[in-house]
């Protein structure tokens, strides 16, 4: 049967709800920190990173544990290197375990991580009981929060005895579109082109 | 041939800078989802610097040489 709910109220021909608003597309979101030490040589490595030191050696590694493809381990040196091929794959709410070790006691040290570029978690000390291994868990979900998707982690440690850098991909396994920052992407984009196709053409 | 009597006042709109302004809203958008999927390594901030420019230059050209939109039309004026 056709047309049975024709004749309901018709909207209007231009709804201007998606015109002229400001446009806002700053919109680099950081949420995600993670870790980043460095790693230590082990056997297993399917994740991969990078770690490269000045003055002294680091190294250092990460395992995700509770992934539904197995716990993934990243080392540094010896692995494979960062690669968004070879992610450190950590399900959403999931933790992970890092250690970090230099070859001489690392003092009055600043460390920082990145996403994005952009530093997302600092800090630093004195280091005065001249420890020359660190290693904590971090939860995922702290960071992250809904993000899913593939992120790029760096960061650095640096002190009076030299510095270390590292970076690795992080992969929180789902569709960035089905989460609040990829909705509102594609929304943007979606405004956008509706502003080019009907708000930017020349009037004859 | 046009003739002296036959020459047609056309005047159009452009929009340049709002041709721009969303042209970098999108391509602002698709930089981020290259982000989110991982497509884009973004140890240097350059790439998607030159994404957003170049689609807001092409905005900007799409709100000055794109099709142009029929006018408004005005409302007949009422006879008598």
């Amino acid at each position: 049967m056709r047309g049975s709910d024709q004749g309901s109220a018709r909207t209007p021909r231009h709804q201007p709800i998606l015109a002229m608003r400001p446009l806002c597309f700053g919109m680099v979101v950081i949420l995600v920190p993670l870790l980043l030490s460095t790693a230590a040589s082990a056997a297993p490595t399917l994740a991969g990173a990078t770690l490269t030191g000045r003055g002294i050696a680091c190294a250092g590694g990460a395992t995700s544990a509770g992934s539904a493809k197995g716990a993934h381990l990243v080392v540094v040196p010896g692995g494979p290197g960062s690669s968004a091929s070879d992610p450190l794959i950590v399900e959403k709410g999931g933790a992970i375990a890092w250690h970090g070790q230099t070859s001489v006691p690392l003092t009055n040290h600043h460390w920082h991580i990145e996403l994005f570029g952009v530093t997302v978690a600092s800090g630093g000390s004195a280091n005065s009981s001249r420890e020359r291994t660190v290693s904590g868990s971090a939860n995922v979900a702290t960071f992250t929060k809904e993000l899913v998707g593939l992120y790029f982690v760096s960061g650095s440690i640096a002190g009076d005895e030299g510095s270390c850098s590292g970076s690795f991909w992080l992969e929180v396994p789902g569709s960035p579109l089905g989460t609040p920052i990829g909705i509102a992407v594609v929304a943007i984009g979606v405004i956008a082109l509706v502003g080019l196709g009907q708000f930017s053409r020349p009037r004859a | 041939m046009m003739g002296k009597g036959d020459h047609v006042k056309r005047r159009s709109t452009i929009h340049p800078l709002r041709g721009g302004l969303f042209g970098m809203e999108l391509g602002g958008a698709i930089v981020v989802l290259l982000i989110l999927y991982g497509k884009w390594d973004y140890s240097s901030f350059a790439p998607g610097i030159v994404v957003v420019v170049a689609l807001g230059v092409l905005g900007s050209l799409w709100g000055v040489f794109g099709p142009p939109r029929r006018a408004k039309s005005k409302a007949p004026a009422p006879e008598g």
